[in-house]
Formats: structure tokens, sequence, C-alpha cells
């Protein structure tokens, strides 16, 4: 099975970053999972240059829905990082269906590869690490 | 009427003008009564002249007095709303290209002299054609609409609050069933650890906890409002018990409450009200940080409509971006983990404050702490 260096996962709700985290271990899907429940601390992370301490995450499935900075204004300062320092494909996670304000706004940012229901399964991610990687 | 029982052949010829002088004056008495009593203006337009006889209740419509506004078509084209100006001439020309089969209507704003927007349904029609069939002489009516088109906002406002409403409740009581019933399937997997098993049922426990005060809120919200009883209502004595209530809470964290003890008398709903007050208190105790000690101040002042109350605190303070997003259902500005709470509880003293025919809003706020003010209407 195809694998990825390293996964990102930004969502305040800690037993959802759990799940996710044992999908992509089980299954073997990266070497390494990046997690944060604050949005702010991910995007302090990725404004660092990429090092082997500090690598680029290849996909980030970032959460809409979070107190403090949520996923919105993340794309915001995400827009204003340097390409390097940006993932390959950036996945928005969903809860729900879009708000109707929220999906006209989701389909005009030409950052968000996909949207996709939460919990994240295995099928999910195969697709997503066949078709990008 | 008099037209049909009179024999105007049997009357003189002064007779019949002065018949005729009272017909015509009777007529325009009930034109003019029904002009001022509809406040609808008329326009009378000389097509190929371009000249336009524009009526008196046209003009005040617009809030210009008769012999302020030149009877023009270039008058009202300067007040009409420039978005509309096209619209106008479409409908003028499908009206007149059909000979006036495709009628002449529309909708369209203008500015008043006031600054104001005037919405008007305007309705014409060409009553005199030439020979060419080309029009030369145009009536038409103004209604002003303006009243229609405010509940028309209003509803559509309060739509999209139905419609964030839904969107909040669907997203908020899904997150803690998607996560039990993940766990769920977690606990069914094979060979998993005793302190797992453990993990996954606190998780599953803590989440059920979490959908149940969801639901509780959610309820408390949508019972606000109902079986409502006006009553003089001392402030003083409400905050008194309400403090008694947190007694638990402001020892533990050793806060200080202030407000006068002469408080205020007005005219509320209690049940509300103190559920308003025990929010923004409750609020002020819970957001502090580490090591401060919570100090709320109330206070009131008044104008001609409205009995405004302040309530600061001395806590974490909220954002600029986020002072309109902490008032929409469960919307929480802090991690679960750092404050407890659903995001419900401001969401029901915007609801209180609107009932009161009032409103709230977060009137300054920095990292010293946080002043809402709540709008209390004088006349309920």
């Amino acid at each position: 099975m195809k694998k990825v260096d390293s996964i990102m996962l930004i969502d305040d709700h800690e037993p959802t970053n759990l799940i996710h985290e044992m999908i992509i271990k089980n299954n073997q899907f990266a070497d390494q999972i990046l997690t944060y429940t604050d949005a702010a601390k991910a995007l302090e992370y990725l404004q660092v240059e990429s090092s082997d301490s500090s690598p680029r995450p290849n996909i980030i499935f970032l959460d809409i829905n979070m107190p403090g900075m949520d996923g919105w204004e993340f794309l915001k300062a995400y827009e204003e990082l340097n390409k390097e320092n940006k993932s390959d494909v950036l996945i928005m996670m969903l809860s729900t269906s879009l708000h109707p304000q929220d999906s006209v706004k989701a389909k005009e940012n030409p950052h968000i590869k996909t949207f996709l229901s939460k919990p994240l399964t295995k099928e999910m991610l195969e697709e997503i690490i066949n078709e990008n990687f | 009427m008099s037209s049909e029982t009179t024999d105007l052949n049997k009357l003189s010829k002064e007779e019949q003008l002065a018949w005729y002088k009272k017909e015509l004056e009777d007529k325009n008495l009930i034109i003019d009564t029904i002009l001022e009593s509809t406040l609808a203006g008329y326009w009378d337009w000389a097509i190929q002249e371009n000249t336009e006889y524009l009526s008196p209740t046209f003009k005040k419509m617009f809030g210009y007095e008769d012999h302020e506004m030149e009877n023009h078509p270039d008058s009202w084209q300067k007040i009409i709303h420039p978005d509309d100006l096209q619209d106008v001439f479409d409908c003028f020309n499908a009206h007149v290209e059909s000979q006036g089969k495709v009628p002449y209507s529309n909708t369209v704003r203008y500015t008043h002299k006031d600054g104001s927007t005037v919405n008007v349904f305007c309705r014409g029609q060409v009553v005199e054609w030439d020979k060419a069939g080309k029009p030369i002489r145009m009536i038409g009516a103004h209604i002003d609409i303006t009243p229609l088109k405010q509940i028309e906002q209003k509803f559509a406002l309060r739509n999209n609050e139905l419609e964030e409403f839904a969107y909040a409740t669907s997203h908020d009581l899904k997150e803690p069933l998607r996560t039990i019933s993940s766990f769920i399937e977690l606990l069914q997997q094979e060979g998993i650890r005793d302190e797992q098993k453990k993990q996954y049922l606190d998780i599953i426990s803590q989440s059920s906890k979490r959908m149940t005060l969801l639901i509780q809120g959610l309820l408390e919200h949508s019972r606000i409002g109902k079986e409502l009883e006006l009553v003089s209502v001392n402030v003083a004595t409400l905050l008194d018990d309400l403090c008694l209530d947190l007694n638990h809470s402001i020892e533990e964290k050793q806060a200080t409450i202030e407000y006068p003890q002469d408080f205020v008398t007005i005219q509320a709903y209690p049940t509300e009200l103190r559920t308003l007050f025990q929010n923004l208190v409750s609020n002020g105790i819970k957001f502090v940080p580490e090591g401060r000690n919570p100090k709320i101040k109330i206070t009131h002042e008044e104008d001609k409509y409205f009995h405004i109350f302040h309530v600061k605190d001395n806590g974490i303070g909220i954002l600029p971006v986020k002072h309109d997003k902490i008032f929409k259902l469960f919307a929480r500005l802090n991690p679960s983990s750092e404050y407890e709470g659903t995001g419900i509880g401001l969401t029901h003293c915007k609801k209180i404050a609107e009932i009161h025919k009032g409103s709230i809003k977060v009137s300054s706020s920095s990292e010293d702490g946080t002043t809402f003010s709540i709008y209390i209407n004088k006349v309920i």
C-alpha cells in the first residue's frame, strides 16, 4: 500500500483526532502524524522553514468549526505562506453539510482540494493517497 | 350621482356650465382625497415635448414641497437609484414596442431628501398614441412600499437566523453522536487492551453527557419567550438572589460582584432577565486567566428609550473579530480543555434582550476584561 511521509490533523475535538490517528497508524498511511487541537499552533509550525526535524506535511486535514482560530481564519493565513511552506494537499473536514454561505466561500477557495465528512475512513485515505501521490 | 338624475337639456347654458364645474370640482376632490389618504403620487408625461407633471404627493413621498421639484422627467431621474434607472427604460421600451400590451410596472428605489431609501411601486400606461404608433402621453402612479420592504427584510433576516439555527443544531448535535459510534466500533475490534477500553468508554460517556447538555441548552433556548410575565423587577434584589445561587463558584474563585444597592426597578420578564445576568456573571467568573480573581461590576444608565446595563468583567477578553460570532448558537471561542461550556449562554442572552425589545453587544474588550451592554426597552 502507498504511504506518505507526513499527515497533519487540525481539529479541536480530541476524540476525533484520536480516531483519525488510529486509522492512519493501523493502516500505515504515513510515517509521521502531526496533530493540533489549536489551528494557530499548526500555522506556527508551518511558518517555520521545512527541515528534517520539521518536515512539510503532505496532507492537511482541516476542521472548520473550531474555537479560537477557525478553519476559515486558518485558510486566510495559510494563503499568505510561501509555496514551500504549504502542504501538497489540503482537505476540509466536515461534521455536517456545509452552511450555504460557507459553501460558496469554499468553492471559490483554490487551496481546498476537497471536502470530506468526518470521520476519516481507511477507504477515504486510500483514495486520497492514490490520487495525489 | 347627480349626473344620473339631472336632465341637462332642461337647463340653461349658464346652469349647464355651473353644473359641469361642480361635477369637475367633485371629481378633483375625490382624486385628491384618494391621493392624500393612500399617499399615492402620480405623474403625467407629455412624451414628445418631454415635460412631465408630478403631483404634490409624488414629490412629498421623497420629502420635497411642490415648488422644490421641477415638473420635468429630469427631476425623478436625478433621485432614482442609479442601478434602477435602466430597468425603468427597459420596462418603458417593452411597453411601447408592444403597443401597451406589456404592462408598464416596476419596483424601484429612490433617495429621499433626508438620504433614506424610498421603495416605490410604479405602474403606468400610455394613454395616447399618434398615427405612426408613437406614444404621446403616459400616465402613472407611485405607491410607497417602503414599510412592506422593511418587513420583507426582517423576514429575510429571521429566515437567515433559522437557517443558522438549523445548521448549528445539526452540526453540533452530530459531533457527539459521531464520536460515540466511532468509539463503539473501535471497542468492537478484537484484541484491544484494557486501558484502551477504559479510555474509549470514558470518551463515549463524556460525549453522551455533552449531547445531554446540548439538548438541554436547546430546550432552554426554545422556552425563552414562552409564558412571559411582565412585572416590576428590582434589579438589586434580582442580583442578590443570583449571587446567593452562584455562591459556590464565587467563593471558589474569590470573585467580587459589585452593583449599587439602590439599583433601579424596571419593567421586565423576571425569569428571563435573571437568566441573562446569570450567564454574563457566570461567564465573568469562568473566563479569567489562571491566578486572577474575577471582578464583575454592573452599572446602569438610561436614555429616552432604554435602560442600559453594563456588565464589566476582568476576564480574558474577546478579540474584536469574534464579537459577532459569540452570540451565535454553540459558538465557542476557547478550547473545551481550558474552559468548559456548550456555547449557548450568550445566544440565550441575545434572545432575552430581543424579547425585551432591546439588544446586547460587546461594548469594549481587551486582555483586561470585557464589557457587555444590555439594552432593555422602557416600553415592552
